[in-house]
Formats: C-alpha cells, structure tokens, sequence
C-alpha cells in the first residue's frame, strides 16, 4: 500500500502546480514576450523544485529566460544537447559538467505547433526526473508558452496588416469610404472623400451616418442605392451621377457628377454588413455633355410608352399603329410584322366577329370597352380589356384608338378558384377517411361513403338520424356538441361509436364547425377507427403484468415499505448503522439521516420510481451512528403478493463510503489533470483554427462545445457577440442550447438588465445567479430560461485588449448553486481565448474590407516583390493596362515600361528598399496593345509582419488627357518666357544704345577726316538696325496675335488639371464652377495666361485646407455701357490683401512673394484685360480667420473686327 | 524771360536768346552726350542727373524745355515733369524712355490731367534735334557747324 500512497502525495502536488500554471499564465496573453518567458521559467523553477530552467523562445529576436544559479554552462550544455539530439523532439539526458555541484537530469520540450517556436528545458538531480507527472507539467509548460507566444505574434500582424491597407487608400486619388450597418454608419473615409465632399477631416464622418454627415443628400438617390446594396447584396455601379453638395466657397450646394461604384462587404458568415464606396469626380466632362443630353433626355421621354399597349386600327381591321409594349404583348419582334396588316388575324376565334363589330362601332364614333382573346403571333393566348375611342384622321375618317390591358393573369386566378372549390368539394366525397356533418340540432345532415364503409350503415340508415343514437357513451356526444357550439376545435377527441354489427368502434374524432355570420350552420366531423389499436396496447399491458418478477433484496441492510410509500420495516443491518430504533425510522423517520444534499434527489426517485412500480437503484450519504455521512447504495424493487397485487417496495443497502471516496479521489484528480490539458489543447486548436483563417462562428462554436466536456457541472455556453459599438446581441453561439434560445437572444439590446449577460455588459463585471427563480430582478429572465431547463446561470464580459466590450460568454447549468471555482476559472480562461478570437476576426475583417477595396477600386493598383515580380493585379489595372492578373502576376513589371525608361525601375525599387515612398511620379506605361500612356504613380513599400521591407504597392492612374493639355499650356508658357525675356533684354540694351548713338552722333561731328566720318556713318546705321531690333521686341511677349472666337469654360477645365497638383500638395482645392459662358472674341493664348496667373497667384496665397473657387459666368460691364461679356472671378481663402498695397499689386516687379515673385503675373494680366479691352478689379479682406481675396475680370464680348481695332491701336 | 542767373550755369556756347534746353537722365554719359549734342546746335543745355538736381536748377533757373529720362530713382521722370509743369508752365516736357512700363505711368499722369509726349530710346540725335526746334525753336544765333 505504500506505493500508491506516494502516487497520491505526487498526484495532489502536481494538481496544484497544473491549477497554478493553467490560470496565471492566461493572465499572460497580451503581455510582451520576456514577461511570458520569464514568468514560465519561475513556475517552473518553483514547481518541480529543479535547480536549473532555460527557456528560450524564437521570435524576431531570441528571448531567454535562465534559472542556473549553481550550473553555470547549463545553457550551452541544452545547446549541445539540441543540437545532438534534434531540435524539435523531447529530450531526456544526464549531463555532467565538472563545475556542477551534481550531475543533472535534464528534460528538453520543444515549444509551439510545429515545434519551432523554442523549448523549455529543465535541470533537476533527483535521479526519477522527470516523472510521468513531471513530464506532464513541462508538456503544459512548453504549450502555455506556445500559446502566449502564438497570441502576441497574431496580434501584431493582424494590426500591420490593416495599417498597410489603410495608408494604402489614404492616398487614393479617389473618394474611398466604407460604411456599416442598415442606417450606413462611416468606418472609414480617406482624405480625398473629405475634399470632394467639402469637408474638412474625417471627423466629419467617422462614427456618423450617412445622413448625419451629408445631410444635403437626403433628397437624392444616393440613400436609397446604398439602401438597396445593403439589402441585395448586388454592386452598384453609377456613371456620372448628379450630386448637389455643400461643399462650396460658405457651404452653399454645388452641384457635382461623380463614377462611383457601391459595394456591398460581407461579415464572416457571408450576410453583408456594409456597403463600400469608391467614387470618382467628373463633373467637367459631364457638363461639358450635359446640355446635349439634355435635349436628347427629353426626346426619349416622348418616345417612352405606358406598359399598356396602344394602337390604331382602321375601320376595315388594319392596323395602323401600335407601341412597343404592344408589340411585345402579341410577341412581334418589330412592328414591320404586324402594321398595316389586318388585326382580326390576331382576336382568337370564338372573340373574332365580337371585336370585328366592336371596332366597326368604334370607327362609327362610339366609345367602348372589351374583353377579348388574342392569340399572338408566337401563339400565346392573352385576354385583354380594352378601352376604345374615336380619333379623327386629318380626312375627318374616324380610326380606332385603343388602350388593351393583360388581364390573363387575372383571368386565370378566377378560374383557379373556380376549380379548387370544385376539387374541394370532390375531395370530401371521395375521402379515405371518414367524414359527416351534422346541424345544430344534433340531425346527422351528411356522410362520405368512408364513414358508412366504418360503421356499416346505408346512407339512408344513418343520414337524417340523430347522432346520439350511434354514440355508446351519451355524455361523450353531449361534450362533444356543447363544445363544438362554442366554437372550440377538437382534436383527436376519444368516442365509442355503435356499428350496424353491433360491435363497439373505438374512434378518434377531429372536428370544427362551420358558422356563417356568427350562425352555426353545421359541424365537420372527421373521424378514424382506432379500435384494433386500442385492443393491441390493452394486451401489451396484461403480458407486461405477467412478466413482472419479484425479485428479494439480497443486501445487508434492508427496509420495506407499504403501497402508502411509507417504510414499516428496517432490518438489524440497517438500524446499527444509524443508531437508531425500528421505531424512529417508521414512515418517514429514516429519511432524517439522509444528507441534505442528497435527500430531495433521494425522494424523488424513490416516489417516481414507486409510482411507476419500476425498480430503482441510488447513491446517497446516511448518517453513521458515529455521526458521519456515509455512502450507501440503495437497491429498491417493487414486491408483489402471489396473486399479483402490488404490496409496496422491498430495499437493500451497501456501504459502499471507502470504495467511492478512493474512486473519487482519483477521478478528481485525472479530472483536473484532463481539463487542464484540455483547456491548453482548446487554446492551441482555437490558436490554429485563428492562423488558419477558419471562421470565427466555428472556433466559436468550438469554445462553446468545449465548455460542456470541460465543466465540472455539465454546463452549456452560450457566447453573445456585440456588434461594433457594443450595444447589442448580435449572434449567439451556443450550439448546446436549444435554436430557441438563440433566436430569443439575438438582436436584444445590451446593458438592459434584463438578463445576466446584459448585467455583464452594464457591470463589465462577471454575473452569477444561483437560481433564476428565486431572485425578482430575474424574474424577466427566468420566464424565458426555465422552460429551457436554465435553473442557475452566470456570464462573464469579453474584453478586448484596449478595454472595449466584445461579448459575454454565458454559462447555464440545470441545477441550481454557483460555478466551482474550478469552472469559474474555466471561463476566465476561455474568455480570453474568446476575446482573441473575435479581435482577430475583427482585425481581420477590417483588412477584408480594406482588401476589398482595393479590388473595386477605379485606379489601378499593383504590388510587386523587391525583384520587380507582380504580385498583385486589379480589376483597374487590367483595364488601364489591358493584361490581365493572370497574365502579369508572377511577370516582371518592366513589361509595361518603355524601353528607354527600363533603368526607372531600379531606381524606383531601390527608393522602396530604402523604406520611402514615391508620390505623383508622372510617367509613361505601355499598354499590351502598344499604346503608351501617362500615369501618375504613387508607390509605397510593403513590410512583411517583422517590419522588413518586401515589395511594393502602387496606385497608377491615367493622365494622358491632363499630361497633353498641360504640354499644350507649356508650349505657350515657353513662347511667353521667351518673349518676356527679350523684353527685359531690350529694356537693359536702350540705355547703352542710346549713349552710343549719341557718342557715335558727336564723333562724326567732330571728324575731320573723311574716312573716319565714313565708318563713323556706317557705325550709326548699325545702331539703327539694333535700334529697329529692340523696338520690335520692346512690349510683353505675344506669340500670336490673332483673334479668334472663343469660350472661356474651354480653357479653363484643362488649366485646373494642371494646377491640380499644385494645388494637391498643397491641400488646396480648386472648384470650377460654370454658371454661364458666352462666346467672345479673344486671343486665346492670353486668356490662358491670364487664368493662369491669376490660379497660381492664388495657390501661393491659400494656405493648407483652403479654397479656391473659379467662376465663369455671363455678364455685363459695370461702366455704365452695359457691354455684354463674359466675367471671370477667381476667389481664394488666402490672407488677402491689405489696403495699401492693394493699388500696387498690378504695378510691374511688384511682389509679396519675394521668393518666387517676377512681380510681373498681375501686370501682364492687366495689360491682357486692357488689350481686350476689358476691367480688371481686386477686392480683398485681411479680417483674420476669414480673409480672401476675389480678381474680377469682364472681357466684352467685342466683334472681332472691333477688337483687331483695339489691337492695331495699341501696338 | 529771366535769364539773369542763367549765365552761371549754362554752357559756354550759349547766348541770352538761345533756348535752355534741360537734360535729365540718371545714366550720366547719356544725360551728358545730349547735353553736348544739343550745345553744338547752338542751344543752351544743362545735364542733370536726377530729378531733385534738376528741380533745384529749374529753381534758379527756368528752361525752356525740359527733356528727362522717366525710369530713374528716388524722383521718377513723370514725377519730375509734373512738378515741373505745376512750378513752372512756361517750360515744354518731352520724355524719352527704354522702358514699354513707361506707357502706363504716362496714362496715370495723363489720368490726373498732365500729358506728356514720350519717345522711345534710343532716339537717333537728329530726330531728338527736330523735336526739339519743333517744341522751343532753331537757335537764333546759331551758326551753322
């Protein structure tokens, strides 16, 4: 006996050491690594009381923690043993080192799923080392650490990945933002959608609803789109979609054209949850098409025809006209089928002359309607309802308009009634089962031949009798009937009815009335025989009787009990054992030594048992006379007399105390043993199902199965999800609950206090309940958990790791009492798991959408790898590239650079390496056609989970369109730069040449001799070519000088593509706004220089955020002429002007802008005004937080000979 | 006419009748080779080589015709001739200017009520002499060179 002794002591410690590292180290998940080792390494240490732990574990860097005061070298020595012995396998060594106080045994576990993660090794000299026990506890160990580690490392690429995605989009030239939810709530905007949408940060939308952050939408179509792709599931896609938005210069609306794509996101389990957009702005090329739509809009309104069909026949039957939607109705596939043909070919036969007479009356002049059949011509029978009138040719002959509806369809739907009443009726006589009515004065009024078939009457034997006379038991039909008056229905009701044979039908009978108006008209009776079943259970019961046997209680301790259930005998056995006299124990006395525990499961079965005459067997604590509780085993049998008569109970009763205490304690013991290694498998299979992507509605699930095999009380989880914002059950979990259970409790609204999960969520603290009936607060919660057998309960909150509520995690038993402490740390444990697991996924989730957008967006967007190689492809990119993912993922992406830019790629592959990032690279890309482009690439590297540098992603968008217009603005800027340097060239050569002349004038004079007069001349003639040169060039540039018609709008959309990415970097935005554009006659070169000047003037004032705003529009002068002409106003948020230098800034080399500044911007467009013989004006304020500064120019819209006037004079 | 303190500053050549012809330009051998060009025709001429010089001279002395440069600094040729035109009426302005800017500051002066006539630099010497007889007349007194 000593051995298994030694067994128990080692079997307490270790449930000790396994209690004290499957709870603490939970507390771990989240920490930091070194934390985690260093807290493995002590418990070890403390636990198997070793003298030397190393753990070490392989994350991005080597963490270690070592224990080995007195071995020094013991970390080289697990070295060497790993190294000999294999790395990722257990190993069990004595090492001896010569500076080692004693030899040791060392044990090496590998950590982690594929045993890669590290290992824990542990030195210890008792010689047994490790035993069973002891190797358990490093398996636990070394999965502890594998799962802490596990966890950390999920943590963080989870979040990496969703910060790349986001940056990613943050710089997407286009208006990206995700929503969630029915009412569309924003999870996330990029920065371009605050632009386009005039407001000011992504504060302005985040956490609000569509409709809260754009409420000038309201009245658009933009809600109920996103409302149906919340609800379909279906993309929309919109092209140039008008949207009026407060985005202007003081929030007034402006209207706008966007491409946009809506695209619904859905959650894990597939149901959407959100809707994405990604929207474009086109608002300059839409109105440059709009006014033409416009008019072709209102054509196509005319041509649009009602669905019914429409059509003009003439008196003889030719059909004269007749809309598409009746085309379609008689199945012509073009009206050259069926116009000018007779139309009486298309009436059905039988309505032929009907509608023949019927158009002829028409054409008389008469008005009608009529319901006729046509057969079309793909020989579909229709029934149409017409309605017809008279129309008066030009020839004053009268023609037949009419408007026929389809009313096949309703046509069938009577006709369907028609027949199932029909059916009704035929189905009732021909019956299998046997059915009758009888009226309200109980006179049998009807039967189907089944129900004479089953008693064997003639119909008229039994029809016109009264039902009592078939009934064998008369207050049966009198029931029946009185109920049926009432109106009950009456299911499966019990009867006796008399056959003709005389024998007696056992029946159930089904039965209602029918009342009309509140009148009882008659009842329907169904009835079905049941008489051979009947016969067939009283037989089984008699054999049953019979077969009953008497056995005797063979057990040492005995008692008998009367049919009354009470006890009259007790056998010495039993009576020493308690102590007690025959007496005492009579009745019910014997029950006042069972345990309190135990004695309401005691009577229980004892009474249902006795009831059910069954014999019973049970366990339960009596009273020693010693006074303490022992186990008994109770064998109770029902007695009979020899004649069969049951005469009460005979019992016999074990001690069987020792047996279970020693059985328990072992049970207790491989129990906790098994939960906790079971919990730590739970952690490690959830682990993996997580790194595996598996949904998280199945780790869950798991978890909550888990919880009922791992609790001490059989208990069943239930786990709530929250949604985002934490104020409702979102879906249950708990596949050990009735669907009941789930369906109640998903969708209920968090912190009430209805139930104990919504006092977790309202505490943040875990909820126990003991019994859900006894306490009133819970009153509302137990109407609905004890029909489902929930008689005690608890829930704990899942927190995430910032603090934010994700779940409950319930637990319900049905038996009443608190958790064990045991199950209490069950699910503190499981929470955390839990808690991981929906982080993750949402994590996750998060990147899916990001992910998705990616997929949907309108830019192309790439990655690569370090060498170059496509790792990613878009939809986007297919189309601007034309290849398809397919075809480059896996290629090099110098496939679609030009030949003569292939070193670009080094260079911008070794930007990435570096970590940087490339902004608005403008290039040229070749397409697979051939074609080259231009494109603006944005490229940003890509890190892998540890931060290393792994490739690169790139947005590229097309701008072959901006890049001509911008080339074409600088041609002309060159020519101007040209002439304004020669201008300033001669500027500095007249004085000179002035003194020259005049020096050359004085010599020439002065000469006496002839020759020296004569060069002297020819010196003077040259001069005056020079002179003649710098007269020419003298004024500013002008590269040409014709004028010609022109509309400003034109000029302008390209000029604001140019700018645009000046403005961009700046966070400037430029809004054009056309309120009116007549043509005038202008140089068109210097109408583009001048808005140019005039935007670039204003892009160095606005500082970041600010706005400006260009207007065109129609007008007229303000000099009192009233000339007609077009008014340019360039407005800007900037610091403004301050009044005394306002009157100065057209003067030439006048500038603020002492960097950049020619001062020469706003003089050359006056004297392009002037040229044009218009005005230019400035207004300004400096008033502080709201200064701006508006140049207003009015060009008449001159003749072009009145303005070649003008120009003449001023050259 | 008073021409009592002429004599102290007028050039060698220069008789009481011969019209005073001032030469302002604040490139100093421009200023100068007018000056000698237009004393060779028989015309007493001063050079001066800023506006607030020329001032003082017309202060002493008023002449005939004033001829200035318009581009210059501190006392700008317009802003000189309209200060002579407001002191001193008698006297004729001509402008002569390498600058095309000068046309708009001729339009504001013209704005507040002064027009002057401007030439182009260079000016070849005779056309400026022609100009000049235009405006104040030929020497009496002058001899043929």
């Amino acid at each position: 006996m000593q051995q298994p002794e030694a067994d128990n002591r080692e079997l307490r410690r270790l449930i000790r050491d396994l209690v004290a590292l499957a709870t603490t180290p939970a507390g771990w998940v989240g920490r930091e690594l070194p934390q985690i080792v260093d807290g493995v390494a002590d418990i070890l240490l403390h636990t198997l009381r070793a003298e030397a732990v190393h753990v070490t574990l392989f994350d991005r860097a080597v963490i270690e923690g070592l224990r080995a005061a007195k071995h020094p070298g013991f970390a080289s020595e697990v070295q060497r043993l790993r190294t000999e012995g294999g790395s990722n396998t257990i190993l069990v060594e004595t090492v001896e080192a010569p500076d080692w106080p004693s030899p040791l045994r060392v044990a090496i576990y590998p950590i982690g799923l594929s045993a890669d993660d590290g290992f824990v090794a542990v030195g210890c000299s008792r010689p047994p080392f490790p035993s069973e026990a002891e190797s358990l506890l490093l398996s636990v160990a070394a999965n502890q650490a594998a799962v802490a580690i596990q966890t950390v490392r999920l943590r963080t690429k989870a979040e990496f990945e969703r910060h790349r995605v986001e940056e990613l989009l943050a710089q997407a030239p286009a208006a990206i933002g995700m929503m969630a939810g029915p009412e569309h709530r924003w999870l996330y905007v990029n920065e371009h959608l605050v632009r386009v949408t005039g407001r000011s940060s992504a504060a302005d939308f985040v956490g609000k609803t569509l409709l809260e952050s754009l409420p000038e939408i309201q009245a658009q179509p933009f809600v109920s789109l996103i409302d149906q792709v919340y609800r379909s599931g279906q993309p929309y896609v919109g092209r140039e979609m008008r949207a009026t938005l407060n985005r202007g210069h003081t929030g007034q609306p402006e209207e706008a054209y966007f491409d946009f794509v809506y695209q619904p996101i859905r959650n894990v389990e597939g149901a959407i949850d959100g809707v994405l957009v990604h929207s474009v702005e086109v608002t300059d090329r839409v109105l440059a098409r709009k006014k033409i739509e416009e008019s072709e809009e209102r054509l196509r309104a005319i041509i649009e025809t009602t669905p019914e069909c429409v059509k003009l026949v003439g008196s003889d039957g030719t059909l004269l006209n007749m809309n598409p939607a009746g085309l379609s109705m008689i199945g012509a596939d073009c009206p050259e089928a069926v116009l000018a043909k007779n139309v009486y070919d298309l009436i059905a036969p039988e309505d032929r002359q009907r509608f023949r007479d019927f158009n002829e009356s028409v054409c008389r002049g008469n008005r009608g309607e009529l319901e006729f059949d046509i057969v079309g011509l793909k020989g579909v029978r229709r029934h149409m309802e017409t309605h017809a009138a008279p129309l008066p040719n030009p020839d004053g002959s009268l023609v037949h308009l009419a408007v026929a509806r389809d009313v096949t369809e309703r046509r069938r739907a009577e006709q369907a009634l028609k027949e199932s009443e029909k059916k009704y009726r035929e189905f009732a006589e021909s019956a299998a089962v046997a059915l009758h009515w009888v009226g309200p004065d109980g006179t049998i009024l009807w039967a189907n031949q089944a129900e004479l078939d089953m008693l064997g009457y003639s119909s008229e034997e039994y029809i016109g009798r009264h039902i009592a006379e078939f009934h064998v038991d008369a207050p049966v039909i009198h029931d029946l009937m009185a109920r049926l008056c009432r109106g009950e229905k009456l299911r499966e009701y019990e009867a006796r009815l008399r056959a003709k044979d005389g024998s007696i039908r056992y029946v159930l009978i089904d039965s209602s009335a029918l009342f009309e108006n509140g009148k009882f008209i008659h009842t329907r009776c169904f009835t079905r025989d049941t008489t051979e079943r009947k016969f067939a259970e009283q037989a089984l019961r008699e054999s049953e009787q019979r077969l009953r046997v008497v056995t005797d209680a063979t057990p040492v301790m005995i008692w008998m009990s009367g049919t009354d259930k009470l006890c009259y005998y007790f056998n010495k056995g039993w009576l020493d054992f308690v102590g007690r006299t025959l007496e005492q124990e009579m009745g019910n006395g014997w029950a006042e030594n069972v345990h309190p525990d135990d004695f309401e499961r005691c009577v229980q079965i004892y009474v249902s048992s006795f009831d059910a005459r069954r014999p019973f067997e049970m366990e339960y604590r009596l009273r020693h006379h010693s006074g303490q509780y022992r186990w008994i085993l109770d064998h109770g049998v029902p007695r009979y007399a020899p004649d069969g008569t049951f005469e009460g109970y005979v019992g016999g009763c074990l001690d069987i105390h020792d047996k279970k205490e020693a059985a328990e304690r072992t049970r207790i013991a491989a129990e906790t043993v098994r939960r906790n290694n079971a919990v730590l498998e739970l952690q490690k299979r959830t682990l993996e199902m997580l790194i595996q992507g598996e949904p998280l509605v199945d780790i869950l699930s798991v978890v909550a199965r888990a919880v009922r095999q791992l609790s001490e009380r059989d208990m069943r989880a239930a786990i709530h999800l929250l949604n985002e914002n934490g104020t409702q059950f979102q879906m249950a979990i708990a596949p050990d609950l009735p669907e009941d259970y789930r369906i109640a409790t998903e969708g209920m609204a968090a912190a009430t206090k209805t139930g104990p999960c919504c006092w977790a969520v309202l505490t943040r603290e875990p909820v126990m309940v003991a019994n859900v009936a006894a306490e009133e607060r819970w009153s509302e919660f137990a109407r609905f958990a004890s029909p489902l057998g929930i008689r005690s309960a608890s829930s704990l909150p899942i927190l995430s790791a910032d603090g934010k509520m994700l779940a409950t995690l319930a637990m319900y038993a049905q038996e009443e009492g608190f958790p064990t402490s045991e199950d209490f740390k069950l699910m503190e444990v499981l929470t955390r798991t839990i808690a991981l697991a929906i982080e993750r996924q949402r994590m996750q989730d998060a990147s899916r959408k990001l992910a998705a957008i990616v997929e949907c967006s309108i830019d192309a967007i790439v990655s690569k790898d370090l060498h170059g190689i496509v790792t990613s492809w878009n939809p986007a990119a297919e189309r601007l590239f034309g290849y398809s993912a397919q075809e480059m993922i896996g290629r090099p992406i110098t496939v679609i650079i030009p030949p003569e830019l292939q070193h670009d790629e080094a260079r911008i592959l070794a930007t990435i390496a570096r970590g940087e990032r490339i902004e608005h690279f403008e290039t040229v890309r070749v397409t697979k056609s051939g074609e080259r482009i231009d494109v603006s690439l944005t490229i940003s590297p890509v890190r892998d989970d540890s931060g290393r540098i792994v490739g690169a992603a790139k947005i590229a968008r097309d701008i072959t369109e901006r890049k001509k217009a911008e080339q074409a603005l600088r041609t002309t800027e060159r020519l101007a730069s040209v002439g304004r340097l020669a201008a300033t060239v001669a500027h500095e050569i007249n004085n000179p040449l002035e003194a020259v002349t005049n020096l050359v004038y004085l010599a020439k004079d002065r000469a006496v001799r002839d020759d020296v007069r004569e060069f002297l001349a020819h010196a003077d003639e040259e001069l005056g070519r020079i002179s003649h040169l710098t007269k020419q060039t003298l004024g500013f540039y002008r590269e040409t000088r014709i004028a010609s018609p022109v509309r400003v709008s034109a000029l302008l959309a390209p000029l604001v593509a140019v700018f645009a990415p000046r403005s961009r970097n700046k966070g400037v935005e430029i809004c054009p706004e056309i309120l009116g554009d007549p043509e005038i006659t202008a140089i068109p070169g210097e109408i583009r220089q001048l808005i140019a000047n005039l935007l670039s003037n204003s892009i160095d004032a606005v500082n970041n955020g600010g706005h400006i705003r260009v207007r065109i529009s129609g007008g007229s002068s303000r000099d009192g002429h009233q000339t007609s002409g077009v008014r340019i106003t360039v407005a800007d948020s900037g610091p403004g002007i301050p009044a005394s230098i306002r009157e100065r800034v057209f003067e030439p080399f006048f500038t603020t802008k002492k960097d950049v500044g020619t001062g020469l911007g706003l003089w050359v467009c006056k004297n392009i005004v002037e040229n044009h013989h218009g005005s230019i004006r400035v207004k300004s304020s400096t008033a502080p937080g709201k200064s701006w500064t508006v140049i207003s120019v009015f060009l008449p819209s001159l003749g072009e000979h009145a303005l070649q006037e003008v120009l003449r004079q001023a050259v | 006419m008073n021409n009592d303190h002429h004599a102290e500053f007028s050039s060698a050549t220069g008789d009481a009748r011969s019209p005073f012809v001032l030469v302002v330009d604040d490139e100093q051998r421009i200023a100068d080779t007018l000056a000698m060009i237009l004393s060779s025709k028989g015309y007493t001429s001063q050079a001066a080589y800023s506006g607030v010089t020329a001032l003082a001279i017309c202060g002493n002395c008023i002449p005939d015709l004033l001829l200035t440069d318009v581009v210059m600094p501190g006392m700008n040729g317009i802003e000189l001739a309209m200060a002579v035109r407001r002191d001193f009426p008698a006297c004729k302005v001509l402008l002569f200017s390498g600058q095309a800017a000068t046309a708009e500051m001729l339009e504001e002066a013209s704005s507040r009520g002064y027009d002057f006539e401007l030439l182009a630099k260079p000016v070849h010497p005779l056309e400026l002499l022609d100009k000049v007889s235009e405006l104040v007349g030929r020497p009496a007194a002058h001899a043929a060179p």
